[in-house]
């Protein structure tokens, strides 16, 4: 499935963590029929790690690392909005991956 | 004359420092509980107030306007008058609007379904400004990415409606730079912080926690990658973050990060960024870390 994101979002900005709902529900029906997803963020102006978080970080919650990996696929996307998406799944893989530790271990941190 | 329920005198000098963060703090707390009353605020004494704080005090006078009492600004030196009318910032507060002068980025308020709106603030206020040098578009994309970050940040953590921002531009100094102030009335970080950690940590401790990398108050997913992408653009730029936010006030500076003892508590979160206009890195900005789109998930 290709998924032009300015399409699902009707715009080129994407600021707040809200408009990821969408973008996530659409890739999220798509990969429960294992189906692969061209994401396209061609024309896309600008993007936060919010809206990142709610439109893919939170993917990692619902399917395992390696499904991620081998169906989403991307079709365009600026060197600028690839390095946020990169923190923004790195961080998503570390947290799921164990989310209690991951808490506890800031946790610990600051309360000794 | 108008006489006053309230009146308060604005000290000597307002900048972005703990005597002017104790000042806006003790505004917002002796002003909270007051309505349909006359708040009067002196400016008699007042000899230089920072531009770019307008939004603090607009973020605190907004409330004060919306719980029905009547705000009168007195005594404003010519020049501070002069500032705060270019800045329109009076237009907010009952002057009549002249012509915004070039080196202010004006005061406004924004939600978060404001996104176009704040994207044309910036543009028009910032980037398009003749004293801005030209920076690519990626370069520009990054500083506005981070930007929004802070206001993305202080409405879904603060849980607020508005984030108040107002800069001011100052071409001619020895290091050329803006100096740009979010503010908001939310939630501070120090609540945010201490409830998600179940701790009692200080203001400065709840602060430095937000700055580091992944930290999010969010619970059962990610974030917090914001406020540490401004901090490393403003690393970058050789210019400086600070934030203030219940009774914590942490400046980021040329990699350090500096804690400040605050006297009072500020009853949601400043953030003050200071650019360097004239920095090549900033300007040719380029992206070093090259990501392989087919390592990314």
């Amino acid at each position: 499935m290709d998924l032009i994101i300015s399409e699902v979002i009707d715009g080129t900005t994407a600021i707040a963590p809200s408009k990821g709902e969408g973008v996530h529900d659409r890739i999220k029906a798509a990969l429960e029929k294992n189906e692969t997803v061209y994401l396209n963020f061609q024309g896309m102006e600008l993007m936060t790690t919010a809206f990142l978080n709610s439109a893919i970080g939170q993917l990692y919650s619902e399917f395992k690392h390696e499904v991620l990996r081998d169906l989403l696929k991307i079709r365009w996307i600026s060197q600028t909005d690839a390095v946020l998406l990169k923190k923004v799944t790195d961080t998503a893989k570390l947290y799921f991956s164990n989310p209690e530790g991951f808490e506890g271990t800031i946790n610990e941190r600051m309360n000794g | 004359m108008v006489e006053p329920d309230l009146l308060i005198h604005v000290p000597i000098r307002v900048r972005g420092n703990t005597e002017g963060y104790d000042f806006l703090s003790t505004l917002a707390a002796e002003t909270m509980v007051i309505t349909h009353s006359k708040l009067v605020l002196d400016f008699k004494q007042c000899k230089w107030f920072e531009g770019n704080l307008c939004a603090v005090l607009g973020s605190i006078l907004d409330g004060v306007k919306a719980r029905q009492n009547k705000i009168y600004l007195r005594g404003l030196e010519p020049y501070i008058l002069k500032a705060f009318t270019r800045n329109k910032f009076l237009d907010n507060f009952g002057d009549k609007p002249i012509a915004q002068d070039s080196l202010t980025l004006q005061y406004t308020k924004f939600g978060l379904d404001d996104e176009q709106m704040a994207m044309e603030y910036l543009a028009s206020q910032l980037f398009d400004k003749k004293d801005m040098p030209q920076m690519s578009l990626e370069a520009r994309k990054q500083v506005m990415v981070a930007l929004f970050e802070v206001c993305v940040n202080a409405l879904t953590h603060g849980d607020c409606k508005n984030v108040y921002v107002c800069g001011q531009i100052f071409p001619n100094r020895t290091n050329p730079e803006v100096l740009l102030t979010f503010a908001d009335l939310g939630r501070t970080i120090k609540a945010n912080v201490n409830e998600f950690l179940k701790a009692n940590l200080s203001g400065n401790k709840t602060v430095l926690w937000a700055l580091d990398d992944r930290n999010t108050t969010k619970i059962g997913t990610t974030g917090g990658l914001g406020l540490k992408i401004l901090e490393s653009l403003v690393l970058m730029n050789q210019g400086s973050l600070q934030i203030v936010s219940g009774d914590g006030f942490v400046e980021a500076d040329s990699g350090t990060r500096k804690e400040f003892e605050m006297g009072r508590h500020f009853p949601g979160t400043i953030v003050t960024i200071k650019l360097r206009l004239k920095d090549d890195n900033f300007y040719y900005m380029s992206n070093e870390v090259k990501v392989d789109l087919d390592d990314i998930f």
